[in-house]
């Protein structure tokens, strides 16, 4: 049995993992880089250790200093949440090297599976579909020879690959050459691994995910898939679990292929197999996910699993809880990634400190936050600062609660994505279940829908009547002790002149 | 007291007059509003519609989020607005503007020349930040100035990479 867990992440899924610990009675342990000292997680952990400076390389994934935490504050296991460490199979080696258990799986299942390559070939072997492309690490030349094998257009990918790094879109024979040397280069810097493959485009293809559990005994169970399809550059933005276009016959179907996959790769512990799925709903591997999704909310919601409960119980060597006969979903979810980005400029990040913050609360609303009043948002890590979910009876309650929700949600100090949400969940196409993975891209702007001019107007007065009330203060209350705002902070009704 | 509040190039015209009155625009409307939290956030009650706003100051304009949208508001009052109409045109944006790095990152790709004319939110300057491609768009309608980087080069946040006039 587990006693003591360190939490190698930090943000809300630091925060999210800290709390199943808690739950569980388990004792935990945070670490932090320099400008982590007064994040959520360190306050909320049981100990906190500071493993560095700000930039990742020099703390959240330096696997020494952690290593060296977990030893000394006698942690006997390791959680990677996801990003960082997560799928670094050096990581999960150093854990068992020190004796620590690494909530995971084991590492050369990692190894196997990270390299998007072998992943390929040992899922084609399982008799499950992959998108067509290449299945080794090829020189430039026979890449050149296998592409006009495979047909245009098409993607260069990073064999260690992930989130969106290293991806370049291919239209022609006479572009190949220069994206697969951006595309190596970009791998190299990212991943330090310029190995490169092709996969085939699947025109309006759905992006729809397998979640599995698997526990040491050889018992695999999936958990329903999750619908990722609303993507801006190959980076998620919302997910619902069910997808509107999975019914009972095709979930079962891809079910069964990711737990073969699953038990071919000898998998132990939470994973996702993620899925192209065409208009025909033909299905094709495209990766695993060897860890914790971002997005594992909205299957915690329609299956009432615990999935970082279950990650814990698996790694203390006991059976997954459930068996596939116990698994039924129930109702709708959706989840909005809360990014520090603005939408109304090119998503380009934002950073500062958030000076105002109210939550939404409320009937099926689930919020995973790694913010709070006060905190600043850095340059260092990923934009995403939240992720707000809501469970809904059926898709429409649940696109209804996720709008109530979003208006409730009020950040000021940092731009944000809510306004894309919001614009989202009113476009027709969306509500009516209607996109793909390039609906974001080719399909949707953000100045697609007419500003609300009674927001205007609103906002109009209210700038109006604090104007006034500054220009009041300033003529008839002149001493130094009274601000502009003082009357405010009286908390009584605005008087008009 | 009359006011002009500007939001996206349209006006309104706010009068505060007594009884808890407003004209917006001529029409009258009843108002109540109140400071919340003594900070940021209000509440209005405009012909008993209630609306919530978190509101931030800054200069001459407020941004303001209402219902998740953010409005930023000039407001001028008739003293102020003549000040502006004597020196430019009424409340139209004028002057340079350097649009600056947001972030600092490495310039990719400059995407204008001196003397283009450009769009509001048309991209500027592509700056790799965090191993992403950020395009950087221009704040307004204007003609470029001034390019002060060029592919290639290191920049710090904050530092101007265009003018636009």
């Amino acid at each position: 049995m587990l006693k003591k867990v360190l939490v190698a992440n930090r943000g809300e899924i630091a925060v999210r993992i800290l709390r199943a610990c808690r739950e569980l009675g388990l004792e935990t342990v945070a670490v932090w880089s320099d400008v982590d000292r007064s994040a959520l997680h360190v306050r909320y952990a049981d100990e906190a250790f500071n493993i560095g400076p700000a930039p990742a390389r020099e703390s959240y994934l330096r696997i020494d200093r952690i290593i060296e935490v977990a030893l000394r504050a006698k942690a006997d296991a390791i959680h990677p949440g996801y990003g960082f460490l997560a799928e670094n199979e050096r990581f999960a080696k150093a854990c068992a090297e020190a004796g620590i258990t690494f909530i995971g799986p084991p590492a050369d299942v990692i190894q196997k599976m990270g390299d998007k390559i072998q992943a390929r070939l040992t899922v084609s072997k399982q008799g499950v579909a992959v998108v067509p492309g290449t299945y080794e690490a090829l020189r430039d030349d026979a890449m050149l020879a296998e592409a006009e094998k495979i047909g245009y257009p098409l993607m260069v990918k990073a064999a260690a690959g992930g989130g969106g790094k290293g991806m370049r879109r291919v239209e022609r024979a006479e572009d190949l050459p220069g994206a697969i040397a951006r595309a190596r280069s970009e791998a190299q810097a990212a991943f330090g691994d310029d190995t490169v493959y092709l996969e085939k485009i699947i025109e309006h293809a759905r992006h729809i995910e397998i979640q599995i559990l698997a526990d040491a005994k050889g018992n695999v169970v999936y958990l329903g898939e999750r619908e990722c399809s609303i993507q801006r550059r190959h980076q998620k933005l919302v997910e619902e679990a069910p997808s509107p276009v999975v019914d009972d016959d095709l979930r079962e179907k891809m079910g069964k292929a990711a737990v073969r996959v699953a038990k071919a790769a000898n998998y132990i512990n939470a994973g996702t197999i993620e899925f192209l799925v065409d208009s025909d709903k033909h299905f094709y591997f495209l990766e695993m996910n060897t860890r914790l999704q971002v997005e594992h909310p909205v299957t915690e919601l329609v299956t009432g699993v615990d999935i970082v409960k279950e990650m814990l119980r698996v790694a203390s060597g006991r059976p997954l809880s459930i068996k596939q006969k116990d698994v039924r979903l129930n109702g709708w979810a959706m989840e909005c990634r809360i990014t520090a980005e603005d939408p109304y400029n090119g998503f380009l990040p934002s950073t500062g400190k958030i000076i105002s913050l109210y939550e939404p609360t409320g009937p099926g609303v689930r919020l995973e936050s790694g913010v709070y009043e006060g905190f600043e948002v850095s340059l260092y890590y990923d934009p995403l600062i939240a992720k707000l979910c809501v469970w809904g009876a059926d898709r429409s309650a649940a696109i209804m609660r996720m709008k109530r929700a979003l208006s409730e949600y009020k950040i000021m100090g940092i731009a944000t994505s809510i306004p894309f949400h919001q614009k989202l969940f009113t476009s027709t196409s969306f509500i009516a279940g209607l996109f793909d993975t390039s609906f974001l891209d080719e399909r949707f702007t953000m100045e697609q829908i007419g500003d609300d001019d009674e927001h205007e107007k609103v906002s109009a007065v209210i700038a109006a009547l604090l104007t006034h009330d500054r220009r009041q203060h300033a003529i008839n209350i002149p001493p130094p002790t009274s601000s502009a705002r003082a009357g405010w902070k009286r908390g009584r009704a605005w008087r008009s002149a | 007291m009359k006011y002009t509040a500007i939001i996206n190039d349209k006006m309104y015209e706010v009068e505060i007059s007594a009884n808890n009155t407003v004209l917006v625009n001529g029409e009258p409307h009843s108002i109540d509003f109140r400071s919340i939290d003594g900070n940021s956030l209000y509440s209005l009650l405009l012909d008993n519609a209630s609306w919530e706003a978190l509101v931030q100051h800054e200069g001459d304009a407020y941004r303001i989020l209402i219902d998740g949208h953010l409005h930023v508001v000039e407001v001028q009052d008739e003293r102020t607005r003549k000040i502006a109409k004597a020196t430019k045109g009424a409340g139209a944006p004028a002057g340079d503007i350097a649009i600056k790095a947001p972030m600092p990152g490495l310039v990719r790709e400059v995407s204008v020349n001196v003397g283009d004319a450009v769009k509001a939110r048309q991209g500027i300057v592509i700056l790799e930040a965090m191993k992403m491609e950020n395009e950087i768009r221009a704040p307004r309608d204007g003609i470029v100035k001034e390019i002060r980087v060029k592919a290639g080069d290191k920049v710090e946040q904050g530092q101007a990479l265009v003018v636009v006039k």
